[in-house]
């Protein structure tokens, strides 16, 4: 636990009911939660100062998607440094977040318990 | 001039004697090799029998081999056979014998070998007829035996193949056989017999010595094979060093049977007598015996004829001859008469017995005349007044006289007496009977002359006939000339009546022999009719018409002597007609041939090669190569032969010729082969050439398709192998192929495009390219391309058609260009599969000059199937790699579709489970509710999936089911809105709903809600958060539902794309869902008989438009009309 750093948790998924999901269990469970519904938006938020603990990251969003937005995070310095974790749907997922350069993976549906773990290890709660 | 060409050259050119027969056993053929071995020439044999080579102990042998062959015997035979040489010599010879069926008759084909060296037995009929006819020649030439007996030894010797022979004389002495004198010796010339020559003139041998001397005295053949081994030949030595082995010895018997002499025969080699030779010699020993005796007759009668001249000199007058001893040897008849001793009394008697004198007046004895002339060989003249006392007492007064005779060598042989009955009455009646006697004696000599000739014509094997010289009436017809005239009664009549068949030229010819000339013909034919049985045969006569002349010479008579041919005419017009078969044969073969000399200049064509060039029968063009022969061909063609005329080995060749009637070349297969003379040297040259085009060309378009197929399959890039292949078609088929190929888009045909233009200038090519481009096919042209591509059938051009590019040519410089082409033949083929015209392929020659046929056509058609197949295959190929894309592509957006709503699902059910074990934080009740709603809604958001997935297989399996009731549209798109508030508060875009305040219509209500849902579901999601308008109106008997956004829009060139299944415009990537909305839509608007359409600008956002019908019962031939049962429908 010596690595999670306090800080929102960044979930930027299109799916609204995802997305909602998450922020409210996350929130439930006592972590601070930030939302994005596209990767571009995640970055405007990021770039306005956002200092996630962690970025949880779904794939498959339109105007900029998972990988596109992971490209900007790994040419960004800065940015770099903060843990990606993927959560996709896709059949791929894996795949998919090796070649994107993720941190972790976590494949929907996500077992809450997977969830927490996960989250525990890069944020802190409140 | 072109020479009849050489049918039998080869056959002449075997090594091996080869000689062939009807079925009748006759001669039709025999080359030189047969003749040189036979030493007979083919004009002597042809047309004679078989039979008559073979010996006749053998013939009924070689009889029984060629009837076995002639019936169901194998067709070959192997059979040893001993046939006659020309020169007598015999042959033993290995016979293989083959039965040829060719055209309608059976011919017999024998290949001789000789199996060793001339046979020892001398048997043959053949050389004991060819010793009579020598020994005959010999013995009427001869003048005396002494000069008859070498050539009657040299003719034997010759015939019968001895070396040498020797004539033994038989001696007697006292009537008894003394001794065996050599009379006359002869051998082949160029053999010295020397010492064996002069012990044999010095022999003398007594009957039972030595071999001729045991012939002799036993009366019959004595032989040995061996003389070295035979002890009764004294000069065994002597004839060893001679080489001479046999020895034949054979007695001469005279006709009363006495031995005139012995014959001896010797020969260098072993010879075997047999009982033909003995028979042979036999009779020639007759023959000769007989002119030995003829002979000693003419000695005698001209020893007797001297005495007779002598006697004339007192003729009339009584003879009596004596011998130089005064023994009586001749008395005449007047002698007879007056003295009463006969001859035969008076013979051996002394002269004074005989004639008994006395002088008439003292009647004393008186002295004889003749005892005078004993004494002094002088002639004593008649005394007078002698009285002659004859033997039974009479006494005549006579007159005679007395003289001596000597022979030619002056030698005093004997005395002759002449004396006459004094007495007038006497004298004359003597002189009568003389007269008489010798006038009868000249008449018997007459007859017998004429008898003699009669038998000679009677005998004769030839018909002969005598004709009276002033009207040609026959006057005799020997037996073998009534033979031939078959039972006509032919004397008394003339020729022309005897004979109406007698052809007009013999007529004359007979007439001319009447006026003195010597005329003939030969192979006469005449038609003639069996006055026995009434039939007519076919039959020929060689004809010889001579006058006989009398002393004064004056044609008396005119001779025609006829020999049947007929056997030998008939064979020879069979084998005329054999060979005008052969002739009709090879012309009628389908093969060109030609013989050459044996430098290779071509001297004869047969017809088919006349036919073929189309040049002049009988015609030899000198540049005949040059003009006919392909100019690629030649070359190597000219090496071939100058090499075989270097080595005179045979050779074959493939070359193309070129057919006048087509000018197209054709393949042939050449073989050019030498015939050798007897010399082993090359003589002539006969060639042939076979078409084998047809199969050439099929091997070629066999192995040009064989490559296309392998080109075709080695990519599914069906448009580079189209390419290649075009490319291969050039130059084995084609001067120029070019490949068109239809855009394939849905149903509808695409414009067709030129894929490929090949030539084997590039140059070329691209001028081609450049032609297409400015001239583009006019897809109504009624010609080409366009046509082909029209109407699915090959166009197939072997000779373009006059007027065409006329017809065709959009301007002058077209019509210009296409000439230039020089396009010579040409055929354009559509690529068809599965029904689809996908594509043409032309195929043209220009330069070649190749003019296409139907195996060009087959094997066109064949590439353009192959082709076809290929891009059908390939198409097939993408289509379903893009089936299976899209359907990959689906399942996992399905599965990804399925998990998103499952994720929310799964947190918050995992999150009142902990809240209802006590963990973590505990839920508020409105909390607990918050997630209970989200819990519902995810499910019926997978609950819709479901549904979407449900209509995709009843859509594909055609069970979308439409029910049909009363509803209003109006207040079914209010709902909706209302039930996606949530979904548009969350886009952040804004609804603008417009709808009349009812709009009832005949609906399937669930299926009205999935276009409304989707439509707006769809606007909701790429919106991109603007607002959005949903409008519903009435047009007359339309309901018309508009759904309008302001997002992402769709481009232009997708738009036809987004109402399949499984598409979208946009990236599975950016935008959930299944892609299936508008497919989904698009299917159940066409199962309510409705129509949608889209507009939209990228980036600017798209309008749905979905008319409906009002009633959808009164849509017919939908799922929906068919579902509805018949009643409910008014």
């Amino acid at each position: 636990m010596s690595e999670a750093r306090r800080g929102p948790v960044l979930v930027v998924d299109d799916d609204a009911d995802v997305r909602f999901g998450l922020v409210e269990i996350l929130a439930d469970e006592g972590f601070e939660v930030a939302s994005a519904v596209h990767g571009a938006e995640a970055l405007e938020l990021l770039r306005a100062g956002l200092q996630p603990a962690l970025i949880l990251l779904d794939l498959r969003m339109p105007v900029m998607d998972g990988e596109a937005f992971c490209e900007r995070w790994r040419e960004d310095e800065a940015l770099a440094r903060l843990p990606v974790v993927i959560i996709s749907a896709d059949a791929n997922a894996v795949e998919r977040a090796r070649r994107c350069g993720a941190t972790g993976i976590l494949e929907k549906p996500v077992d809450l318990d997977v969830l927490l773990n996960t989250v525990e290890k890069y944020a802190r709660r409140t | 001039m072109n020479e009849p060409l050489d049918c039998r050259a080869v056959l002449d050119g075997i090594a091996d004697a080869v000689i062939a027969t009807d079925a009748q056993a006759r001669i039709v053929y025999l080359n030189d090799a047969a003749q040189r071995l036979l030493g007979w020439s083919g004009h002597e044999l042809l047309g004679a029998p078989v039979s008559a080579l073979v010996l006749p102990r053998q013939r009924g042998q070689a009889r029984a081999a060629f009837n076995a062959l002639l019936e169901t015997g194998p067709p070959e035979l192997a059979v040893n056979l001993c046939a006659m040489h020309h020169d007598g010599h015999d042959l033993l010879l290995e016979v293989r014998l083959s039965r040829v069926r060719a055209a309608d008759q059976v011919l017999v084909v024998g290949v001789l070998r000789e199996s060793g060296g001339a046979l020892t037995q001398l048997s043959s009929t053949r050389c004991a007829m060819a010793a009579h006819a020598a020994v005959t020649q010999a013995l009427i030439e001869a003048r005396s035996v002494e000069s008859a007996l070498p050539d009657v030894l040299q003719a034997i010797t010759t015939t019968l193949g001895w070396t040498a022979a020797v004539f033994w004389a038989a001696r007697d002495e006292d009537g008894e056989p003394n001794t065996l004198e050599p009379l006359a010796t002869w051998s082949l010339p160029g053999i010295d017999l020397g010492r064996w020559l002069r012990e044999t003139l010095d022999a003398r041998p007594a009957p039972g010595e030595c071999l001729a001397g045991i012939a002799w005295q036993e009366r019959s053949l004595q032989w040995t094979s061996d003389v070295t081994r035979e002890p009764r030949y004294r000069r065994a030595s002597a004839a060893q060093a001679n080489s001479l082995r046999s020895v034949l010895a054979f007695p001469v018997l005279g006709p009363g049977q006495g031995v005139v002499g012995v014959l001896e025969f010797l020969s260098t080699r072993a010879e075997q007598p047999d009982l033909a030779l003995s028979q042979t010699m036999a009779a020639l020993g007759f023959q000769l015996a007989q002119f030995v005796e003829r002979m000693r007759h003419a000695d005698q009668l001209r020893d007797s004829q001297e005495w007779f001249v002598t006697t004339l000199r007192s003729i009339g007058d009584a003879v009596i001859a004596t011998d130089d001893q005064g023994q009586v040897v001749l008395v005449n008849p007047v002698a007879e008469a007056l003295t009463g001793w006969t001859q035969d009394e008076a013979r051996g008697h002394h002269l004074d017995e005989v004639f008994r004198i006395v002088d008439e007046t003292t009647r004393l004895p008186i002295e004889s005349p003749v005892a005078r002339v004993l004494r002094e060989h002088q002639v004593v003249t008649l005394a007078n007044h002698t009285v002659l006392l004859a033997r039974d007492g009479h006494e005549h007064v006579i007159e005679d006289s007395a003289a001596p005779i000597l022979g030619d060598d002056q030698r005093f042989r004997g005395v002759v007496l002449c004396f006459r009955d004094s007495t007038d009455k006497a004298r004359i009646e003597t002189e009568r009977r003389a007269l008489l006697e010798r006038e009868q004696a000249a008449r018997a000599d007459a007859e017998q002359q004429r008898e003699h000739f009669r038998e000679l014509l009677v005998q004769a094997p030839l018909a002969i006939s005598l004709h009276d010289a002033s009207d040609l009436r026959y006057t005799f017809v020997n037996p073998r000339g009534l033979q031939l005239v078959e039972g006509r009664e032919v004397l008394g009549l003339r020729p022309e009546e005897a004979f109406p068949e007698l052809p007009a030229h013999i007529s004359d010819g007979l007439r001319r022999a009447a006026q003195g000339h010597t005329t003939s013909a030969s192979e006469v034919h005449m038609r003639l009719r069996s006055e026995r049985d009434g039939t007519a045969t076919d039959r020929y006569f060689d004809i010889v018409a001579q006058p006989l002349r009398d002393s004064r010479g004056q044609v008396e008579s005119v001779m025609i002597v006829a020999l049947e041919v007929t056997d030998r005419a008939l064979a020879r017009q069979r084998i005329q007609k054999a060979e005008r078969q052969a002739r009709l044969l090879a012309d009628a073969v389908p093969v060109i041939a030609w013989t050459c000399d044996a430098d290779g200049n071509t001297d004869s064509f047969n017809a088919l090669w006349f036919e073929y060039t189309d040049s002049p029968p009988g015609t030899l063009e000198p540049d005949a190569c040059n003009l006919h022969v392909h100019p690629d061909d030649l070359p190597s063609y000219l090496e071939r032969w100058t090499h075989a005329l270097a080595t005179g080995q045979p050779f074959r060749h493939e070359l193309r010729l070129l057919r006048a009637r087509d000018r197209a070349y054709r393949w042939h297969l050449t073989r050019v082969v030498p015939l050798h003379d007897e010399h082993g040297h090359v003589s002539r040259w006969v060639g042939s050439a076979t078409d084998f085009d047809d199969r050439k060309r099929a091997e070629e378009h066999m192995r040009f398709l064989a490559e296309a197929s392998a080109v075709l399959g080695s990519s599914l890039s069906y448009q580079d192998t189209l390419k290649s292949v075009a490319r291969l078609a050039v130059p084995r088929l084609a001067d120029w192929c070019s490949i068109h190929l239809v855009g394939i888009d849905g149903d509808n045909p695409g414009t067709p495009h030129q894929l490929v233009v090949a030539h084997r200038d590039p140059e070329k090519v691209r001028f081609a390219e450049l032609l297409d481009e400015k001239y583009p096919p006019d897809p109504a042209a009624q010609y080409g391309v366009p046509n082909v591509l029209r109407t699915g059938k090959p166009e197939i051009m072997p000779d373009i058609p006059e007027g065409l590019f006329e017809a065709t040519a959009v301007d002058d410089e077209h019509l210009r260009i296409m000439r230039e082409l020089n396009i010579r033949s040409g055929m354009c083929l559509p690529l068809v599969a599965r029904h689809r015209i996908l594509g043409a392929i032309t195929l043209v020659t220009s330069e070649s000059g190749r003019r296409y046929d139907e195996a060009d056509v087959a094997a066109a058609q064949e590439l353009a199937e192959r082709a076809a197949h290929a891009i059908d295959n390939a198409r097939l190929y993408h289509e379903a790699n893009e089936a299976i894309r899209i359907r990959d592509d689906f399942l996992s957006l399905a599965s990804h579709e399925l998990k998103t709503p499952l994720t929310p699902l799964h947190l918050h059910i995992q999150a009142l489970q902990r809240s209802a074990r006590g963990l973590g934080r505990e839920l508020s009740s409105e909390r607990m509710s918050e997630k209970l709603d989200t819990i519902s809604r995810q499910v019926t958001r997978l609950e819709n999936l479901v549904d979407s997935l449900l209509d995709i297989s009843r859509i594909t399996g055609r069970q979308l089911h439409v029910s049909c009731d009363e509803a209003d549209l109006a207040e079914l798109a209010r709902a909706t809105a209302e039930r996606l508030t949530h979904e548009l508060e969350r886009s952040g875009s804004t609804l603008d709903l417009v709808t009349p305040p009812t709009l009832v219509g005949c609906w399937d209500v669930a299926r009205l809600d999935q276009i409304l849902s989707n439509l707006l579901g769809n606007a909701i999601k790429f919106g991109a958060g603007r607002p959005i308008d949903l409008s519903i109106s009435r047009h007359g008997e339309l309901a018309r539902i508009v759904v309008r956004d302001r997002g992402i829009g769709i481009a232009t060139e997708d738009q036809a794309r987004i109402f399949d299944r499984f598409e979208r415009a946009v990236s599975t990537r950016h935008y959930g869902g299944l892609g299936l909305g508008l497919w989904i839509v698009r299917q159940v608007v066409e199962a309510l008989d409705g129509r949608i359409q889209v507009e939209s600008e990228l980036g600017q956002g798209s309008t749905f438009t979905v008319d409906l019908p009002l009633d959808a019962r009164r849509a017919t031939g939908h799922p929906a009309a068919s579902d509805t049962p018949p009643e409910a429908r008014s």
